[in-house]
């Protein structure tokens, strides 16, 4: 009898741990999501820019087929508002460079807290402290320049040799 | 040297380019807008466009490039380098990727996104991640021991602004009409 007490207590114990903020294992979610059967993603560009990881993921869970909707934010985050309108999403998880977007889903609430195992790795100044969305990729933007046809030294190094006198006169 | 050999992408199309340009410009001043619009430069839609302009050599340089697509296209034998800049911030963003509250299949969405997130993906995509035990790609440094410029939630969040800022980079280089053909 203590011993299912202990039990029980454990189980309520996990049942109140398993909340969407402890970060549970790949197992422990594929065991629930099996069931579902399908995933739903909306990605910014084409398409096809997400076939490989699809392909990964089907094969390494399977029982879950993904659909992938490409396009581009101005078209994908009207679509999903106005999905959340209707009260009929399509969409499972978005991903895009529009990081307004996100912050507009957080505010109005549209979105489903996620704590991934790991969360402490992800720097903090990439990761939602709330865990209302999750940096998947970092992107920079810098120069680049044809090598063959501009010397190391002259490389742009700076902004401010594409605006020079010498280099608007030459 | 570079009068006519310049490209980026629209600053007023591509919030990654406005990004970019605005960055430069919060250093340099508008003024910089009038100087860069003086060498003649070329603009297209989408920065495959830009990309594949410099490492034909029909332009010579950019400061719109995608650093990691840089790196691929180096990797496969181009012409073409990321110059690091000395002093300019690099401007940088995580690209974001979220779960809706009433998806249908939020736990599929879940198991998703936890392992893409596992450090065997990370490892393998190509570009920085933001975790800090997945080592930085192309043997380059961790993404912040850079000079970044890491505000792009500031320059977009207010809708009105974001609109104001887009139509004075418009003033200056006019409405897209390279189109490309490819994005």
């Amino acid at each position: 009898m203590r011993t299912l007490f202990s039990a029980l207590l454990a189980a309520a114990l996990f049942g109140l741990s398993a909340s969407p903020l402890r970060a549970e294992t790949l197992d422990e979610i594929y065991a629930r999501a099996k069931g579902e059967g399908v995933l739903s993603i909306y990605g910014g560009g084409p398409a096809r820019l997400y076939e490989g990881w699809v392909k990964e993921y089907e094969a390494r869970f399977p029982g879950i087929k993904v659909r992938v909707t490409g396009g581009y934010a101005g078209g994908l985050a009207p679509a999903i508002d106005k999905q959340i309108a209707d009260g009929k999403l399509d969409v499972d998880f978005v991903t895009f460079q529009a990081v307004q977007e996100f912050i507009r889903w957080k505010r109005e609430g549209a979105l489903l807290p996620f704590k991934m195992e790991g969360f402490e790795a992800l720097d903090p100044r990439f990761r939602d402290a709330d865990v209302a969305y999750t940096p998947i990729n970092v992107f920079a933007i810098a120069p680049a320049f044809n090598t063959k046809l501009v010397a190391r030294e002259d490389a742009p190094r700076s902004a401010s040799i594409f605006s020079s006198p010498c280099s608007a006169a030459s | 040297m570079f009068r006519g050999k310049l490209i980026t992408a629209y600053p007023n199309d591509d919030d990654a380019t406005l990004f970019a340009f605005q960055t430069i410009v919060k250093k340099y001043g508008w003024k910089y807008m009038d100087d860069y619009m003086a060498t003649e430069p070329k603009f297209i839609q989408g920065h495959l466009g830009v990309v594949r302009s410099v490492g034909a050599g029909e332009s010579l340089a950019t400061f719109d490039m995608m650093l990691h697509h840089t790196m691929v296209e180096k990797s496969e034998g181009k012409p073409i380098d990321v110059a690091f800049p000395a002093t300019d911030a690099i401007p940088i963003w995580g690209q974001l990727g979220a779960i809706f509250k009433d998806a249908p299949h939020p736990n599929a969405a879940r198991l998703y996104l936890q392992w893409y997130m596992a450090k065997e993906q990370q490892a393998r995509i190509g570009t920085w991640s933001a975790r800090n035990d997945v080592p930085p790609p192309f043997g380059l440094k961790p993404i912040l021991d850079y000079n970044v410029a890491n505000d792009l939630a500031e320059m977009v969040t207010d809708p009105a602004q974001l609109s104001a800022l887009r139509k004075r980079f418009e003033s200056y280089i006019g409405e897209v009409k390279n189109r490309g053909g490819i994005r």
